[in-house]
């Protein structure tokens, strides 16, 4: 790609255009300042908290380990896509009915993450252990984890059993 | 109103959950620049010279500021020895020495990386027993005493005592540097307004700031605000003016909204971790197990700036007896300065280290006797009618008993429950404690609108914790009879709401809830005569529930709250009240103190953990399996809320016990200054259930609705209790926190010796 | 501590675009990223040239023949450690980072990166990998073995692009396992890896690394030697952690003391033993 030509990134469905200052511009700051969605949080900037977590191409990553030309060909989802789907919204509900959040700075990275998993079982039944290998990198500083666990845990059995099942987003 | 309580659900939880919500670096204002400081790459040096050209000349650079460019007052809470950059000397690593303001983050780091720095080295002491007790070689602020600050308290005859006791036993425990790890790092946009300064921050004391802030730039309080956004967590790290007066020299300079947002490596690095401390506690008891002396001297690392150490110093003193009654009391308490980075306020500041200490401690003092630990604890519990070790007496039941029963029957249960079959071995642990609940000043305005609807307009921060979001509405509407859901919040503005001491010292819920209390009880009184002018009946005879005024005992008699404040207002005026609350000071009596500036619990409370602990005595390792937390804080408002204080808690308790530990290096470098090699705990590092028991028994007679404060308590109990665990399974512990692998394995070898 | 103004990024479609593009003074591979980007954002990595080699299809492949299996340089850990069996390179790379990090890092990445506590490298060394380097000077394969020269540093030319990682056909079975503080988002204090092949109970052939007790990962061949021959009972595994334990050679650092190190390694290798032996015998009861 060439500097100063704008880059085109397609987040949460959307098309954005991007003007790059310098060729390593982080995904992260793309999407902040760029896109400006602001949901994507910067915790550590190396890799070790996942505030800053998104999808690419439905996986989780962190957007500050990311540059953003690496991804011009990837469907990027930020938090305010993910708790637009029907999955996402369910587990927003479950997280504030556990109360499992307090600040809320890491909840949008855990949002994703969690999200990625309950896609990524498409229904079937998971376990406390699978919600917390999955949710490893995202650190929370607030709760303890526990409200967390029990949000995904409670939204994987409303994506068994209703129609919130089988949203991807895309 | 209990059910109601169990279901509510926090107001800004959803749009926290959902990334809506803004934290302040997600603000950006018109013609906003971006600011990054430049920091001293050694412990102690002169400044020779601060070249700024090349920097200036740098594309986006709109300014770059060095001492010589702005004021020369110093700022901090107690003493005021603090720059806002560096004048004629650097006193740790990542003291700032100037400032860059650009039109974009990256154009100003490229700028900062150009100011050239010459620093002659000068001697520089980072060790905290040097500093404090070696030969005063090194000063860290020239020509002065590293000693910040010396407390005493003094109560009957501790030499006396001690001489004639039947044992003596003394534990000496050091403690390590903590880092709160907020994960939002510390940030803050500085806005010049035509006569003053409009401050955006993620701060827990927006009044603190904003009177600071007119203090050091000569600025009247009246013409400054502060606003915060959404906090990304602060236990206690972000008290402090943090970047706030950096950004507001930058914004006066350039005319221009600055924004300072910190990377994570400098947060770590130069932000205000829990201060490491030295611990030497010796007790005299008797042979019938009564304590009859305790003896402190504790030595608190300031690090270079005092900024809040010395009240902690006098938190740590306070904190050196725990819920037991000593007639005899000896306790010394110093800050010290280092050439290291300024410590602070972490949850259960001062007293984190200290409950662990005189915990770990009476567990020596039982071995020593022979007596059960348990029982040991027993006899010495304060009751009511005692006085403690500054003279405050306790007025109310103390419920440190019940709480302790509780905790040591679940850990007879965990004891025969549980069938290791991994090689690991198990032990059990508790450990007791006391705390306060500040009661602070605080404010605040309620005004009912003709619909029935209320705002309530409060000074208080909401940190995370729903005290405010959740807490005061709750508070609000159980006064005056209505639905949380009825009464709208403002809040996070020192130009929208009255004054407010901030988030801290578990004061929240009790202080600024007291200040609702008593504004609410006002807007009652307003309606109940209102009413009674409209009922022809007398105010005392109604009540006010689900929305209505109510005659006592003619539910039918009733009018919806909506008509009386509307015709209130035509009669006598809008429904509008402001509340002021201030505790009340405790009177003390019979203790000599020195320089004790946390004189007294106020509103007591009591709590005891209780902990099933594995080691893995190959490698040292030590998992938290099983976890009960017991607490005695009065009523219960919020029972969602107060669970998740205590998960919290206890979980970053299981961090400051065993894994976090922020490393200075003999240079006075941070040696771990990121999330991978400073270890807060992940989803998978903490038990899977920690038992939460409120003691609900023992409801404070000031607190609003009964409660008293619960923030920092949690995090209180947790390295003792391990401790103990970890006594019961090895015979010994080690004297240092926190407790790693390393350190267990050579406990462990020691013990196979 | 800057960026260097003058970068340039390529993304490659095909491994001979992307061994042209890296025949340029200053290129580097950009696989994952997750080391790539904090390196050079704190300066301790300088290119300039990034050549993105995710976009080139065929370089995340995985293909089995006859047992052995060929592994494409930018699979991810996450994609390796679904994709396999238990083994030590599918135990090493399901324990790095979170799940973000494995999405994106790759194993050729991690090879790369040459840590000398890299989590995938102890078990690449025990199951005698074969690295197919390729460059427009040629190509060439590197054993696993003498791949790592130290802290960081590989035979590999910069102009080389690792293309594929050659699992030879072999019985047995491996595994890796690491020491950390935490149980997850750690580097490894120490790591090791075991393979262990067993015929009529006995072990034939053995094979043992260890991670962050030197400069690189390293075989300790006198550890595995205690094993062959044995029914792997105590006094054989006691035997084979003790002669692992006393080649480490640890440094001290942020993570943990020499001292530390050496003392953890033998009950780690003692326990990584016993899983290796756990699941050969598996295989083996399987195979009946």
């Amino acid at each position: 790609m060439i500097v100063g030509q704008p880059l085109q990134l397609r987040v949460n469905g959307t098309v954005h255009d991007i003007e790059l200052e310098e060729p390593d511009v982080l995904l992260i700051d793309a999407i902040r300042s760029g896109c400006g969605l602001t949901g994507t949080k910067l915790g550590c900037g190396t890799g070790d908290c996942g505030a800053c977590t998104v999808l690419i191409d439905g996986m989780p990553a962190n957007s500050c380990l990311v540059y953003a030309v690496e991804v011009v060909d990837s469907e990027i989802e930020t938090v305010e896509g993910v708790a637009a789907t029907s999955l996402g919204a369910a587990l927003v509900d479950r997280i504030v009915v556990a109360d499992a959040l307090q600040c809320g700075f890491c909840t949008p990275g855990i949002v994703v993450t969690a999200s990625a998993l309950l896609r990524s079982v498409q229904g079937s039944a998971i376990d406390d252990a699978a919600v917390r290998c999955a949710l490893a990198g995202n650190l929370c500083r607030c709760t303890g984890y526990a409200p967390i666990v029990a949000a995904v845990l409670a939204t994987a059995e409303v994506a068994i059993a209703g129609p919130a099942r089988g949203a991807t987003g895309s | 109103m209990n059910s109601t309580r169990a279901k509510a659900i926090r107001r800004d939880a959803r749009v926290r959950a959902t990334g809506e919500v803004r934290y302040t670096d997600d603000i950006v204002v018109d013609g906003m620049l971006y600011g990054v400081l430049v920091r001293s790459p050694i412990a102690a040096g002169r400044i020779v010279s601060i070249e700024t050209a090349a920097a200036a000349s740098s594309p986006g650079v709109v300014c770059v500021l060095t001492a010589a460019d702005i004021t020369d007052r110093c700022f901090g809470n107690y003493v005021k020895d603090q720059p806002i950059l560096a004048r004629d000397q650097v006193r740790f690593v990542g003291d700032p020495l100037a400032m860059v303001a650009a039109t974009s983050q990256s154009s100003a780091r490229r700028a900062a990386a150009l100011v050239e720095v010459v620093l002659d080295p000068l001697p520089y002491v980072v060790d905290l027993a040097l500093a404090a007790d070696g030969p005063r070689m090194v000063c860290v602020h020239a020509g002065e005493d590293n000693e910040v600050e010396l407390v005493t308290i003094q109560r009957g005859d501790p030499a006396g005592a001690i001489a004639t006791a039947h044992t003596t036993t003394t534990t000496r425990i050091t403690t390590q540097r903590a880092h709160q790890a907020y994960l939002e790092p510390r940030a803050a946009l500085a806005i010049p307004t035509g006569s003053g300064l409009s401050i955006i921050m993620s701060t827990q004391q927006p009044f603190g700031v904003r009177t600071a802030i007119a203090e050091l730039f000569g600025l009247p309080e009246s013409s400054v605000d502060v606003q915060v956004p959404a906090i990304g967590g602060g236990f206690g790290g972000k008290l402090h003016l943090g970047l706030a007066p950096h950004a507001a020299a930058m914004a006066l300079a350039t005319g221009r909204p600055v924004q300072v947002v910190c990377s994570r490596e400098e947060d770590m690095a130069t932000a205000n971790p829990r201060e490491n401390s030295i611990i030497e506690l010796t007790t005299a008891i008797d042979a019938d197990g009564i304590i009859r002396a305790r003896r402190a001297d504790i030595i608190l690392d300031a690090g270079a700036y005092a900024t809040d150490t010395p009240v902690l110093a006098s938190m740590a003193a306070f904190f050196a007896t725990g819920p037991y009654s000593i007639d005899n009391v000896d306790v010394r308490a110093r800050a010290i300065y280092t050439n290291t980075c300024p410590t602070g306020s972490f949850r259960g500041p001062g007293g984190t280290q200290m409950v662990h200490a005189v915990e770990t401690h009476l567990d020596e003092v039982a071995d020593a006797i022979g007596l059960d630990r348990g029982e040991l604890r027993r006899r010495n519990f304060i009751r009511r009618g005692q006085r403690g070790l500054t003279g405050e007496l306790m007025v109310a039941e103390t419920s440190i008993e019940e709480c302790m029963d509780i905790v040591l029957q679940r850990l007879d249960e965990y004891r025969t429950s549980s069938d290791p079959t991994d090689g690991r071995v198990r032990g059990y642990g508790f450990a007791c404690a006391w705390w306060s609940t500040l009661g602070t000043p605080s404010a605040a305005t309620i005004e009912m609108h003709d619909d029935a609807t209320i705002t309530l307009s409060t000074g208080a921060t909401e940190i995370g914790s729903g005290a405010v979001s959740m807490g005061l509405p709750l508070i609000v509407a159980d006064v005056l009879g209505v639905e949380p859901d009825a009464i709208s919040l403002r809040s996070g503005a020192t130009n929208g709401a009255p004054f407010d001491s901030g988030s801290r010292g578990s004061r929240t819920m009790f202080a600024a809830g007291n200040a609702c209390v008593l504004a609410a009880e006002e807007i009652a009184r307003q309606l109940k005569e209102e009413a009674s002018l409209l009922l022809e009946v007398a105010p005392a005879d109604l009540v006010l529930t689900h929305g209505r005024v109510e005659v006592v005992g003619s539910p039918t008699v009733t009018l919806p709250l909506s008509e009386v404040a509307a015709s209130a207002k035509g009669r006598s005026g809008p429904l509008v009240a402001s509340a002021r609350y201030r505790a009340e000071l405790v009177p003390l009596e019979g203790s000599t103190l020195h320089n004790v500036r946390f004189r007294a619990l106020g509103e007591p409370t009591f709590h005891c953990h209780g902990v099933e602990i594995a080691i893995d005595t190959e490698t040292g390792r030590i998992e938290v399996c099983r976890y009960i937390a017991v607490h005695e804080v009065g009523r219960i408002v919020n029972p969602v809320g107060a669970r998740g204080q205590v998960e919290g808690g206890v979980v970053q308790g299981i961090g400051y016990a065993l894994t976090e530990h922020l490393e200075t290096n003999d240079r006075g470098e941070i040696r771990n200054p990121n999330f991978v090699d400073y270890r807060i705990p992940t989803i998978l590092d903490v038990p899977p259930v920690i038992e939460t028991v409120f003691v609900e028994s023992n409801a404070s007679p000031r607190g609003p609705l009964g409660a008293k404060g619960l923030g920092e308590p949690p995090i209180l109990l947790v390295a003792p209790a391990i401790g103990a665990a970890l006594r019961d399974a090895l015979g010994r512990i080690p004297n240092q926190l926190p407790f790693d692998p390393a350190s267990v394995r050579a406990i462990v070898e020691g013990a196979s010796r | 501590m800057l960026v260097e103004r003058s970068l340039e990024y390529r993304a490659a479609r095909t491994v001979a675009e992307a061994i042209d593009l890296l025949a340029f003074e200053g290129a580097h591979v950009l696989a994952g990223g997750t080391d790539i980007v904090t390196l050079r954002a704190s300066g301790a990595l300088h290119a300039s040239r990034l050549v993105d080699v995710k976009r080139v299809a065929s370089l995340s492949d995985f293909t089995t023949d006859a047992g052995a299996i060929t592994i494409g340089a930018t699979a991810t850990l996450d994609h390796l450690g679904r994709a396999l069996g238990p083994s030590a390179l599918v135990d090493g790379a399901r324990l790095v980072g979170g799940w973000q990090t494995r999405c994106r890092a790759t194993i050729g990445g991690n090879l790369c990166r040459a840590s000398p506590a890299g989590d995938s490298l102890c078990g690449l060394l025990v199951d005698n990998a074969s690295l197919h380097l390729q460059s427009v000077r040629g190509d060439r394969q590197v054993p696993a073995r003498d791949f790592f020269t130290g802290p960081g540093r590989t035979v590999r030319d910069s102009d080389e692009l690792l293309v594929t990682i050659e699992l030879p056909a072999s019985r047995g079975a491996s595994a890796y396992a690491r020491f950390t503080y935490r149980n997850a988002m750690d580097l490894a204090i120490v790591g090791v890896a075991v393979r262990l092949s067993m015929t009529s109970g006995v072990c034939d052939d053995a094979s043992v690394a260890i991670g962050a007790c030197g400069p690189t990962p390293m075989l300790v061949p006198e550890a595995a030697a205690q094993l062959v021959g044995t029914i792997v009972d105590d006094a054989a595994v006691a035997a084979a952690a003790a002669v692992a334990a006393a080649h480490a050679r640890p440094i001290d650092d942020v993570r943990g003391t020499a001292t530390f190190r050496r003392g953890v390694i033998e009950p780690l290798a003692q326990r990584v033993i016993r899983e290796a032996h756990r699941r050969v015998m598996l295989v083996e009861e399987g195979s009946r």
